[in-house]
């Protein structure tokens, strides 16, 4: 059996009190497994991008832990939570949320320049020649078409080599052609650099694609 | 309520931040615009009320008008109101006159004729007297008893047969001692008596009037009308007389409203261009909304209205504040200027008139300008966003994301990226909008840098220097044209001047005098210069050849030593002559009648030089010449000033000593560098105390800015400072980011305040130097309020942005990424 990357214990999250509660996660527990690419599947209100926040240590939980490669991450302080966040987690957002201001170039590092760090040149150019957008690397995200933005959102998310990629909804705002590309790009980044890949859709073209496939409805996980 | 409105309700709550914002700048508006012109007219109106009690208040009487004359005069347009004296008799006392006059109602108030007690005589054996007659005919009696008093009826050719009368004492005037010593005194009578005494043909009143609507005119205006009516009416010349004293205790410079309507200028400008920044600033992300209203089918007319509307509710809670809050900053600040700084005669008539609550500084006009001109403003205001508003398509405000649209596709960028390239990335974002913001935040900085340069280069102890060499000063001290004492003209002194060597061996022998340096002075009417109908009068300044190379020094045009002066056809003119003759050169030659001792002399000299001068120099004479040239043309000692040199440290009891030697002497004076200081100190203070009250509501109005600025600039960005964190960007990294943006913000401000408003400073120190404002005279770097600013803005910076950052944690990140979902 491959190594658990990701884990959740009795994972608890809920809003509003009394009547009015709202359990968008109620004690959920699941595991993915180191280079595993798995989808998250769930109607909208299901409690699967509460999920994924909360994995990807953006969100603290009421109850419960995550623990990433066996450490519990919410036992850390919120400066070593970013810190851990952009060291091991690499995110991928429906909306691109690219930075309006800075070139393609500068977005792909950013995530490296905020570590401090200096950035891997060949590599993030190995990557940018990968997902096609090598010769755009001075242009403005705002001149890009979605499916050219979201691919340099993905190698933002990738260059950092972070041990797991967690994406919500990445093709959510693409055409169905481009989407398939993303999608196919994004598996092939991961599986190359051997990284671990955690998807919310609702598609379930995109969920046969995964290795693994798991549903969630009000805020458990229903099936493996 | 119709959709327009509720709409424009709704946002009003829902915007509640950038509308506080808004609405205290809209309210420090306010305030300016309506404290400014409330302390500045209620100034002028507690001066006027302030003479009026003083002075009597007509503006003019004409002599010798008979009966006829009279009538047609209460009939003029031009006149507001006349009154009636008439001079019936004379009581004959010895060295002294006492004249019976009749004054009609109108006169009495005209000529502020107060009864210590009693009443006004209306029968005609009827009087009113007061003690000091009373004692100079040795009568002893008092209100209620009757008295026999002689009199001799005035007639046309002179005064009749002495006559003796009894009167019932009605009324007791007050004596003063000016009536004592001159021993001139006056008694009120009836109507009755002086219609029985005098016939209608021998009447020849004087009629004390006051000009209809004179506030509105300047003393020469009022001169000028009274003139006109008297040629018109056959009054002679001589006849008219105007009161002097009250005219120009009444004059306003017309310099101070056009003062008033600048400072409002600026005020106005700065308003508008805080509330119009606050709009735009954060019309970015009401863009999206307005978007859907437009969507949903409202027409650009209505979208319009509702950010209209909307603006117009926050200014119809702040102007009303402005206005309550401005009347009450008003009174208290005015009352403290009268108390602190009006005339010394006035201050204490200001003070009570304003206890009193006889004037009123709070006028209906004002507070309807107040708010017609701060809605204006908000109006311009609201007209940018309300345009950004208006003309986006509803799909595109929809997708507005907040940032800007710039032509602009490609960036060089940085190979690595860091917290700094990354905030100058944001900053170069909107360049229009970080421009706008630093500008609009250091107009204030610079205005303040220029009043603070003037302020700091009018220093008390320079000024006074320049216009006293040392620290005493004894002057003659004499009247000119004041045809009741001919013995106070200085033609009349100077035979027998009073600085001789009498005094001068007397000042020398107290203890600490070190020396004596006198300048005399001789009058002169120019004939090449016209001041209304006479010839220009003016003063030369003879100074002593100690001052030669002072004198020297300043020449500013020509070139000129004491010894060609000396030659007596040569003169020096100060600059400020100038400005009354600006085409006299070096070469001209003046002719002049000098008013030496033994009568008028004419002289002619040639302008050797222009000189600036200082006033310890000139004595505010506008010639120079050397003393001795003076002395010679005067024809006596034509010594006026004498200024006294002290050793260091004994100068308080020369003072005192000197002050007991010339207190039997009747036409000297002394003035000291310690009042000479204390003067200046008055005046600059009290600009300065306006000035900087003024500049901080401004500074106010631009620290509104401010905050707007920096919550915006983190409001818009909400989303992506969530996305930053979430691709790594740490807590603490972000408050650097931030500070970072704000230290530019603040660089930025400093940089152009500090820089452009040094050098603006200094070029309004030239222009004050040139036009001798506050008395100016050389260049000092206002250091203190430049640190003053630089903290101010540094210390109000750190704090936004430690507060804004305390606001933003409250949020969680996943609401802040959320917002865009």
């Amino acid at each position: 059996m491959s190594e658990r990357i990701l884990e959740t214990e009795n994972l608890c999250k809920y809003y509003g009190s009394g009547e009015n509660i709202v359990k968008a996660i109620d004690h959920t527990s699941m595991y993915i497994q180191r280079g595993e690419f798995t989808a998250i599947v769930g109607r909208s209100g299901s409690g699967k991008s509460t999920l994924l926040h909360m994995l990807g240590a953006l969100d603290r939980p009421d109850s419960g832990k995550v623990l990433i490669e066996g450490k519990d991450i919410f036992s850390l302080k919120d400066e070593q939570l970013a810190i851990f966040r952009r060291r091991k987690i690499g995110f991928v957002f429906q909306n691109f949320n690219l930075i309006p201001s800075l070139n393609v170039w500068e977005n792909i590092v950013l995530p490296i320049g905020l570590d401090k760090k200096k950035a891997d040149r060949h590599f993030v150019l190995d990557l940018a020649e990968k997902i096609g957008i090598a010769n755009r690397l001075e242009v403005l995200p705002n001149t890009l078409s979605g499916g050219q933005q979201q691919r340099v959102a993905i190698a933002r998310a990738l260059a950092a080599k972070p041990a797991v990629i967690l994406a919500d909804e990445p093709t959510g705002s693409l055409d169905s052609s481009t989407e398939l590309e993303v999608i196919s790009l994004l598996k092939s980044c991961v599986s190359e650099y051997g990284q671990t890949l955690v998807m919310i859709t609702h598609d379930e073209t995109i969920a046969q694609m995964a290795d693994r496939s798991l549903v969630i409805a009000d805020g458990k996980v229903v099936s493996k | 309520m119709n959709t327009v409105n509720q709409t424009a309700l709704a946002n009003l709550k829902q915007n509640k931040g950038k509308n506080i914002l808004t609405g205290i700048a809209i309210f420090l508006t306010t305030l300016l615009v309506f404290i400014i012109p409330t302390v500045g007219f209620g100034q002028i109106d507690a001066q006027k009320a302030a003479i009026n009690e003083i002075y009597p208040p007509f503006h003019g009487m004409y002599r010798d008008v008979d009966e006829k004359t009279a009538g047609e005069l209460s009939h003029r347009a031009e006149i507001e109101t006349i009154g009636l004296r008439q001079d019936v008799a004379q009581i004959p006392i010895e060295d002294g006159t006492c004249a019976m006059i009749y004054l009609d109602e109108i006169a009495w108030k005209l000529n502020k004729t107060e009864l210590e007690e009693g009443y006004a005589p209306t029968k005609k054996e009827e009087i009113a007297v007061s003690q000091g007659i009373l004692d100079e005919l040795g009568i002893s009696a008092g209100i209620g008893d009757t008295v026999s008093l002689p009199f001799q009826v005035i007639e046309s050719g002179g005064v009749g047969y002495e006559k003796t009368a009894e009167f019932e004492i009605t009324g007791l005037l007050p004596t003063s001692d000016d009536q004592k010593n001159q021993k001139t005194y006056f008694t009120l009578v009836s109507r009755e008596f002086m219609e029985e005494q005098q016939l209608e043909a021998d009447r020849r009143y004087r009629v004390l009037f006051r000009i209809l609507n004179a506030d509105s005119m300047t003393s020469d205006e009022i001169e000028g009308v009274m003139k006109d009516i008297a040629a018109d009416l056959g009054i002679a010349e001589v006849n008219v007389v105007s009161n002097g004293d009250y005219l120009w205790a009444n004059y306003v410079d017309p310099a101070f409203y056009t003062g008033i309507a600048l400072v409002l200028l600026i005020v106005v400008l700065a308003g508008i261009l805080t509330i119009c920044s606050i709009y735009y600033i954060s019309m970015v992300y009401k863009v999206q909304e307005y978007g859907k209203i437009k969507a949903l089918g409202a027409t650009k007319r209505q979208i319009r209205q509702m950010v209209f509307r909307e603006g117009m509710l926050v200014a119809a809670i702040a102007v009303p504040v402005g206005l309550i809050v401005g009347s009450i900053l008003s009174k208290i600040g005015f009352s403290y200027l009268v108390r602190s700084y009006a005339a010394d005669n006035m201050k204490e008539v200001m003070a009570r008139l304003l206890e009193q609550n006889q004037i009123s500084i709070w006028k209906p006009w004002i507070y309807l300008m107040a708010v017609a001109v701060t809605l204006l403003s908000v109006v311009i205001s609201l007209c940018c966003p309300m345009r950004i508003v208006s003309r986006i398509s509803p799909v595109e405000a929809m997708r507005y994301d907040g940032n800007m649209k710039t032509s602009q596709k490609k960036r060089k960028g940085h190979r690595e990226m860091s917290l700094s390239s990354l905030t100058s990335a944001n900053l170069s974002r909107n360049k229009k909008r970080t421009i706008l913001t630093i500008v609009t935040l250091s107009l204030t900085g610079i205005f303040f840098m220029m009043l603070s340069t003037i302020l700091s280069c009018a220093d008390p102890k320079e000024i006074a220097r320049s216009a006293m060499f040392d620290d005493l000063l004894v002057v003659i001290d004499s009247a000119h044209g004041d045809k009741m004492h001919p013995e106070w003209e200085w033609q009349s002194i100077c035979k027998n001047n009073p600085l001789n060597d009498d005094l001068e061996k007397q000042i020398l022998e107290i203890p600490g005098v070190n020396k004596i340096t006198k300048s005399s002075e001789l009058m002169a009417k120019l004939k090449e210069l016209m001041y209304g109908d006479d010839l220009w009068e003016t003063s030369i300044v003879g100074i002593p050849k100690e001052y030669a190379p002072k004198m020297e020094e300043c020449i500013v045009q020509g070139k000129v030593t004491y010894e060609e002066l000396l030659g007596g056809d040569k003169i020096l003119v100060d600059k400020t002559m100038l400005h009354w003759a600006p085409d006299w050169k070096v070469g001209d030659t003046l002719h002049m009648i000098l008013e030496c001792g033994d009568g008028p002399v004419e002289k002619s000299f040639e302008i050797a030089a222009i000189a600036d001068l200082p006033q310890g120099l000139l004595h505010y004479a506008s010639l120079v010449l050397p003393k001795e040239v003076v002395d010679e043309l005067g024809g006596y000692s034509m010594d006026y000033y004498w200024s006294v040199g002290t050793d260091k440290g004994s100068t308080p009891e020369a003072e005192d000593q000197l002050r007991a030697i010339l207190d039997s002497q009747e036409f000297l004076d002394m003035t000291t560098y310690e009042e000479e200081v204390a003067e200046n100190k008055k005046n600059t203070g009290f600009s300065a105390q306006i000035v900087y009250v003024f500049m901080a509501v401004l500074g106010g109005i631009g620290i509104m800015n401010l905050i707007n600025t920096l919550i915006n600039s983190i409001y818009v960005r909400r989303r992506e400072l969530g996305i930053l964190q979430a691709i790594g960007l740490s807590e603490k990294q972000m408050v650097q980011m931030l500070q970072l943006e704000g230290i530019f913000y603040t660089a930025g401000t400093l940089l152009l305040s500090l820089g452009i408003g040094s050098l603006a400073g200094y070029l309004t120190f030239l222009y004050a130097k040139e036009n001798r404002i506050l008395g100016i005279l050389s260049y000092h770097y206002p250091v203190w309020q430049a640190v003053f600013l630089a903290a101010v803005v540094l210390v109000i910076q750190l704090l936004l942005t430690y507060l804004i950052i305390r606001i933003f944690r409250k949020q969680s990140m996943i609401d802040r990424i959320r917002f865009s979902e």
